[in-house]
Order: structure tokens, then C-alpha cells, then sequence
């Protein structure tokens, strides 16, 4: 398991989990570094992994193109919550919370992992059963929200002020939308192509 | 600071020395295999130290069809049927994939080590990205990364899904045929060298 785990951070600095990543940070920020998001996130990308290593669920373009507008819409309504008259009942933070933890699940539908030595013993295995393959895979999703832990940690340490955190939230929330709108429009492979020649050169 | 954000500084060192650490132990957690980046002549110099008895090869059945292919590049060989009689390892990759490159060496050693007694690999480029897709780069990049085996083209994938069972299919894989065309070992990802050569050694050692 820590050597699934290790792999995992190792992975986070490869083009092929820009796309499990992006969201997930976005939120992180979004949701100025609270704990709650972020373990939502990591819940969500765990259940997301386990899917994944079941290898029960096609993701084809339909279902992408309909994540892409859920997704957009999540980061929306993270950043909106607080201000909008008819969700002023809700408790914001909740909503924030739900949103980080769907977001981190529908997150690894987008993700094309890298297949290290780890994650391919883990799928491997998997084929012949995949309940043995849970802690494996468990580790490693939590591996790759590592990054998502240091931008939490970040955004604590700098603890920025009211006007600065709220132009953060836009800014980071601005590209977490355009990410998803490009998945809500087909764009999924030109994107993964765009950001593998981006993070390559 | 306040002792809020001194535990936030805190944590964040900690996570950077976790990161740190995960990219030290990088690959030295198992001496068996090379590391991922290694050159092909690293690769001769690891002794195969499992050993594996074709009975220990379960028989997942008659490879499947080539389906929608593109042709053969490197190769007068038009069928995987022409193969039957030989150990084949039919290596699904793609030239842009990091961990199939990874791979790449390993296959070369295997090719160089055993394509004498009977040995073949049948190498599936199925493209990921456009740009994999056509033909100049995948034979400039087999010349830059020593594929010297037969290339099968699986432009549109159909292949590539359908000889993996699930929705998902997965870069790079690995299947071994026995003589007989049957599927006697698999892997997925990098890594099992040693194993995936042990296996190698067991179908050719078996009567065909």
C-alpha cells in the first residue's frame, strides 16, 4: 500500500493526472482550504478509484460531456452559495462540502492514469478479484490528492484577506469552469492533448 | 502567525517531505526490477530470479480476433494465426504513453534474449492522441525506441477494446500466447519484468 501510495505522488507530477487534479484543486481553493471539501474530495476520489479498478462503468462521451456540465455547475454554486437568495436557507458550507466531494468522484472519470508498477499490479489483480484490491487502490487515490493537501495547507498559511480570497475563488473557480465547459462541449481529448503538450514542454 | 496557520506551515512541510521521500524510494522498494527510465542494456544485466512452470499458467482461452486493423508495419507477417507454433507476447502501447515506453526496453531484451527459440512480440500501437495516430511518427518512434517487432496498426482501437474484457481498457498490456495461441499470462502497467520473463522462459520450455 505505500508503495501504491508513493507511486501515486509520483504520478501527480505526470500530465496524466492534470485532469483528476485540476477540479480537485479548484475546490480546494474554492473552498479557501477547509478540512471538510477536503476530505469530501479524497471520499470522492476513492469511491471514483474503486469504480475505476471494478472497470463496470463505460465513460463514454455522452456521460463526459454531461460531468463537464455538472461539474462547471458544482464550482458555480460552491462560489455562489453564500449570495444567493434562494439558497441563503442552506447552510453554505454543507453545500461546499457536497459539492467538493462530488466534484473529487466525478473527477476521476476524467482522469487517464498513468499504469506504473503499482496501479497495474492493482488492476491485474484486480481481473480476479476486486475486493482484495480496495486497500491498494484506496492508497493510491489518496496518493494522488497529496497536491490537493498542499494547496489546502497553502491557502491556511497564507490565510489571505476577505477581498484577496474571494478574487482567488474567482480566478480559481474561472478556470475550473473553462476546464469543465471544454469537457460540456466534447473537448475531452483535445483538452488531455493540450495539457499533455503544456506539461511536457 | 497564529498557531493555526503554524500547524498549516507545519503540515506543509511534512507533505513536501512525504513527496520528497515518495520520489527517493522511487523503484527501491523492489531490487528485482529496473528502474523505469533505465537503457536497454540495463536491462540484460538483471537475473530473472522467478521461476514459473507452465502448469502455473492458467489457459484464459484462444487469443481474440485482430479486429479493424490498419496493417503491419516492420513485419511480412499479416495474421497472429501465421504466429501459431511460436511464444508470442502481444504488447498493447502507444509511442506518446509513458510507461509504455518504460516497458520498452524489457520487451527489446526479451526480443534479443529468446526470439531465437521460438519467440515472438507483436507490438498494438493503439494511438491515444492524433498525433500517435499516424504512421511516420509511429515508425520514427519505433526507430528512436528500438521496437524492432512486428507493429500492428489499431488506429480506431477496436482491437485495443476488444481484447480487454471491461469497459476500460488499459496502456500498456501485455498478453502471452503459448504455441497454441492461447493466453497464458497478462499484465497490466509497468513492472514484473522478472515474472513476465519467467513466463516467458515456462511456455517456450513447454511441448507444443
Amino acid at each position: 500500500m505505500l508503495a501504491a501510495f508513493a507511486e501515486a505522488i509520483r504520478a501527480t507530477t505526470q500530465p496524466c493526472t492534470l485532469l483528476l487534479l485540476l477540479p480537485a484543486l479548484v475546490m480546494a481553493v474554492v473552498t479557501r482550504g477547509r478540512w471538510a471539501p477536503f476530505v469530501a474530495i479524497c471520499i470522492g476520489a476513492v469511491l471514483g478509484g474503486w469504480l475505476f479498478v471494478a472497470n463496470v462503468v463505460a465513460v463514454s462521451d455522452g456521460p463526459l460531456q454531461i460531468s463537464g456540465v455538472l461539474v462547471g455547475a458544482l464550482i458555480i454554486l460552491a462560489i455562489t452559495s453564500p449570495s444567493v437568495p434562494w439558497l441563503r436557507w442552506a447552510d453554505h458550507r454543507s453545500i461546499e462540502t457536497a459539492t467538493a466531494g462530488v466534484v473529487g468522484f466525478v473527477a476521476t472519470l476524467w482522469w487517464r492514469p498513468c499504469i506504473g508498477t503499482e496501479l497495474g499490479s492493482i488492476l491485474t489483480s484486480a481481473r480476479d478479484g476486486v475486493a482484495g484490491q480496495l486497500p491498494g487502490i484506496s492508497a493510491y487515490m489518496l496518493g494522488t490528492t497529496m497536491p490537493v493537501l498542499a494547496a489546502v495547507l497553502v491557502v491556511r498559511v497564507i490565510d489571505p484577506a476577505p477581498e484577496t480570497a474571494r478574487r482567488v475563488t474567482w480566478v480559481a473557480g474561472g478556470i475550473g469552469v473553462v476546464v469543465a465547459g471544454a469537457l460540456a462541449v466534447g473537448r475531452h481529448d483535445e483538452l488531455v492533448t493540450t495539457l499533455t503538450r503544456w506539461a511536457t514542454t | 502567525m497564529g498557531r493555526s496557520r503554524a500547524f498549516a506551515a507545519a503540515g506543509l512541510v511534512a507533505v513536501i517531505a512525504v513527496a520528497g521521500a515518495a520520489f527517493v524510494l522511487d523503484g527501491s522498494d523492489d531490487p528485482v526490477e529496473p528502474a523505469a527510465e533505465a537503457e536497454p542494456a540495463s536491462a540484460s544485466s538483471v537475473p530473472v530470479t522467478t521461476t514459473v512452470s507452465a502448469s502455473e499458467l492458467p489457459d484464459r482461452g484462444l487469443h481474440p480476433e485482430l479486429i479493424d486493423i490498419d496493417g503491419w508495419l516492420q513485419s511480412d507477417v499479416t495474421s497472429l494465426e501465421e504466429l501459431e507454433g511460436k511464444v508470442v507476447a502481444v504488447q498493447f502501447w502507444t509511442f506518446g504513453c509513458r510507461n509504455c515506453k518504460a516497458t520498452l526496453p524489457h520487451m527489446a531484451e526479451l526480443y534479443e534474449t529468446y526470439r531465437d527459440q521460438g519467440f515472438e512480440i507483436v507490438g498494438i500501437h493503439a494511438p491515444e492522441f492524433g498525433f500517435e495516430a499516424e504512421v511516420a511518427n509511429i515508425t520514427e518512434a519505433a526507430a528512436e525506441l528500438g521496437v524492432t517487432w512486428p507493429i500492428v496498426l489499431d488506429t480506431n482501437k477496436r482491437t485495443f477494446h476488444s481484447w480487454q474484457e471491461g469497459p476500460t481498457a488499459h496502456w500498456p498490456r501485455i498478453y502471452l500466447l503459448d504455441r497454441n495461441g492461447h493466453i497464458r499470462y497478462d499484465h497490466i502497467g509497468e513492472g514484473r519484468y522478472a515474472e513476465t520473463e519467467a513466463a516467458v522462459q515456462a511456455l517456450i520450455a513447454e511441448p507444443g
